[in-house]
């Protein structure tokens, strides 16, 4: 059974936040994650003749379906693809305070935010700094070894271990890996 | 289904965005609602021919929703006495050449209520949508001032069955009724398919001097309109009567006003002026409660305005231009905020004798060293995650 355009609106009204919270948390970036959602539902209007299904919930398995794959696109491209929307001729409004703020209490990045803090707090000196030059300053391996005085091979294993610990220390948050 | 309020607001205005642009985009191309609501059969039958006329086809159904219903059917023998007119004379082959130019660069096919198909709206075949340039601004009513979106020229034969054309990005399509083939070349592609087993009635509705079916309103038939003058100085006939006509289908509901705003030139020719105003109100689609507030009652949204301009030659009575004007007083998404020109088609229309010659042009052009493939519109359909969405 096709969709029609009220079917879209209507899906869109319902799952547009959980669909929101899914591309935050894998991209981390709301302004992406909000271009991804409307994407998404632009190209289900589309595609709306392809669908098969006659639940709710087969319709959300199918718009989930059209988010892995504009998800995926995004990963491989670098860059959110907006062809559904222009061809729909919709456009998103600029970004508002009010907006990132919704975004973070959404997806729950405040929690994610202090665990993290929590996490990193608990790290030694030397792997805080280590895990700062690689990851927030994305430095080369041997960058990481020339300003920190030591061999390549002790900055991967410091790097790594830092990682390894704050990623224990974030185990029990929503979206993260293993979190069941 | 429970509602979600929790979106940030970019998310929810995103939301009624959408709502309406996805209600406003079957408006915008005009066909597709007036054809849900005229009842057209789901099955695709005429669906070839029309992408050679899909702006007169506009028109004509408009016309012929107009002049629908309870009107008496006029066929006037003076109509018919003119029937000698150059373009109705019989065993000749038509040829016609349109040339479009559309605020939202294209929306031809999708105005048949088509799939997208690759990012592109091809049932199957040629995609002459190109890329919007004016969309929020509107064009120019007189095309000296715009650039092209795109051309057609087609061809006809004597007994209709026969159909071809070319646009000008090089893509083709053909039919043949009798041997229900349909052959569509992608240019961009090189790539010439073969559709058979079309399930095709064995001719065409035959132009009428009374348009007064809906049915005949079809795209196909509409093709045939256009060598049909009698079709249009009928139209000319009762648009000299200010009419009301409101047709109520499903969520729509629409009115078209017609009139003959008088006599004019174009480029130096005598043309006359008929217009059609097409009010259209929808059932308020579900989340739509801010942007478009000001079109929307508790249960009822009013859809942008159009306003189609047909300009018929004096002396033959065939379509010369049709000028499309949409007020969109809302900002609804799709067409441009405020009144402006949102599409101009341009038309000429001439008749060939059936020589071979001349026979050649009803076929698909020989395309050398192109990638053929060959199926049956059902295996295409399916294989394409196609449906007739007219529904």
């Amino acid at each position: 059974m096709a969709l029609d355009p009220d079917d879209i609106s209507r899906l869109y009204r319902a799952h547009a936040g959980e669909l929101l919270r899914f591309f935050v948390r894998r991209t981390l970036q709301p302004e992406v994650a909000v271009d991804l959602v409307a994407e998404t539902f632009a190209r289900a209007f589309f595609m709306r003749g392809r669908y098969r299904g006659h639940e709710d919930r087969e319709a959300l398995g199918w718009i989930y379906g059209i988010a892995r794959h504009e998800l995926g696109a995004y990963f491989r491209q670098g860059a959110v693809e907006r062809r559904a929307m222009v061809r729909l001729g919709v456009q998103l409004d600029a970004f508002t305070d009010a907006d990132y703020e919704r975004i973070e209490d959404l997806a729950g990045l405040r929690s994610h935010r202090l665990a993290i803090a929590e996490g990193l707090a608990a790290l030694s000196l030397q792997q805080r700094e280590a895990l700062r030059l690689r990851i927030v300053e994305e430095r080369s391996y041997a960058e990481l070894a020339s300003t920190l005085g030591i061999t390549e091979q002790t900055a991967r294993a410091r790097v790594s271990r830092a990682l390894r610990a704050l990623s224990k220390a974030t185990d029990h948050l929503e979206g993260a890996p293993g979190y069941a | 289904m429970p509602e979600n309020t929790d979106l940030p607001p970019v998310l929810q205005t995103f939301g009624d965005d959408l709502a309406a642009a996805m209600t406003s985009t079957t408006h915008r191309t005009g066909l597709a609602p007036l054809a849900w609501l005229a009842g057209l059969p789901r099955q695709a039958p005429r669906r070839f021919a029309s992408i050679t006329a899909l702006a007169a086809a506009l028109v004509a159904v408009v016309v012929a929703l107009s002049l629908g219903g309870s009107r008496t059917v006029i066929a006037q023998a003076a109509v018919l006495e003119r029937a000698a007119t150059a373009l109705e004379k019989p065993n000749m082959i038509l040829e016609s050449q349109m040339r479009f130019y559309n605020a939202d660069g294209g929306g031809l096919t999708m105005a048949l209520g088509g799939n997208g198909l690759g990012g592109r709206m091809c049932i199957p075949g040629p995609c002459a949508r190109q890329a919007p340039a004016t969309a929020r601004t509107g064009i120019s009513a007189d095309p000296a001032h715009d650039k092209l979106t795109y051309s057609v020229q087609g061809w006809l034969s004597p007994n209709r069955t026969q159909a071809h054309a070319v646009y000008s990005n090089g893509d083709e399509t053909s039919l043949n009724r009798t041997t229900e083939e349909y052959w569509a070349y992608d240019a961009a592609d090189n790539t010439l398919t073969t559709l058979t087993d079309m399930d095709l009635p064995s001719a065409p509705p035959p132009p009428s001097t009374a348009p007064l079916s809906l049915e005949l309103a079809s795209a196909g038939a509409t093709f045939g309109y256009l060598g049909n003058p009698s079709f249009y100085e009928q139209l000319y006939k009762d648009t000299q009567a200010a009419d009301h006509t409101t047709v109520s289908g499903g969520a729509m509901s629409q009115t078209i006003t017609t009139r003959l705003a008088g006599p004019t030139s174009i480029a130096g020719q005598a043309v006359y002026e008929l217009r059609f105003d097409v009010n259209t109100t929808i059932r308020r689609p579900a989340g739509t409660n801010r942007r478009f507030a000001g079109a929307c009652t508790a249960t009822r949204c009013t859809l942008p305005e159009s306003q189609i301009l047909l300009y018929l030659g004096r002396q033959t009575y065939t379509p010369v231009r049709t000028v499309v004007i949409t007020t969109n007083p809302h900002d609804i998404v799709g067409p441009p905020p405020g009144t402006t020109v949102t599409a101009v088609a341009e038309y000429s229309i001439h008749t060939l004798p059936d020589t071979p010659a001349n026979q050649t042009l009803l076929k698909i052009t020989p395309h050398p060293g192109a990638k053929h493939t060959q199926t049956t519109l059902a295996h295409y359909m399916h294989a394409h995650g196609l449906h007739i969405a007219i529904r």
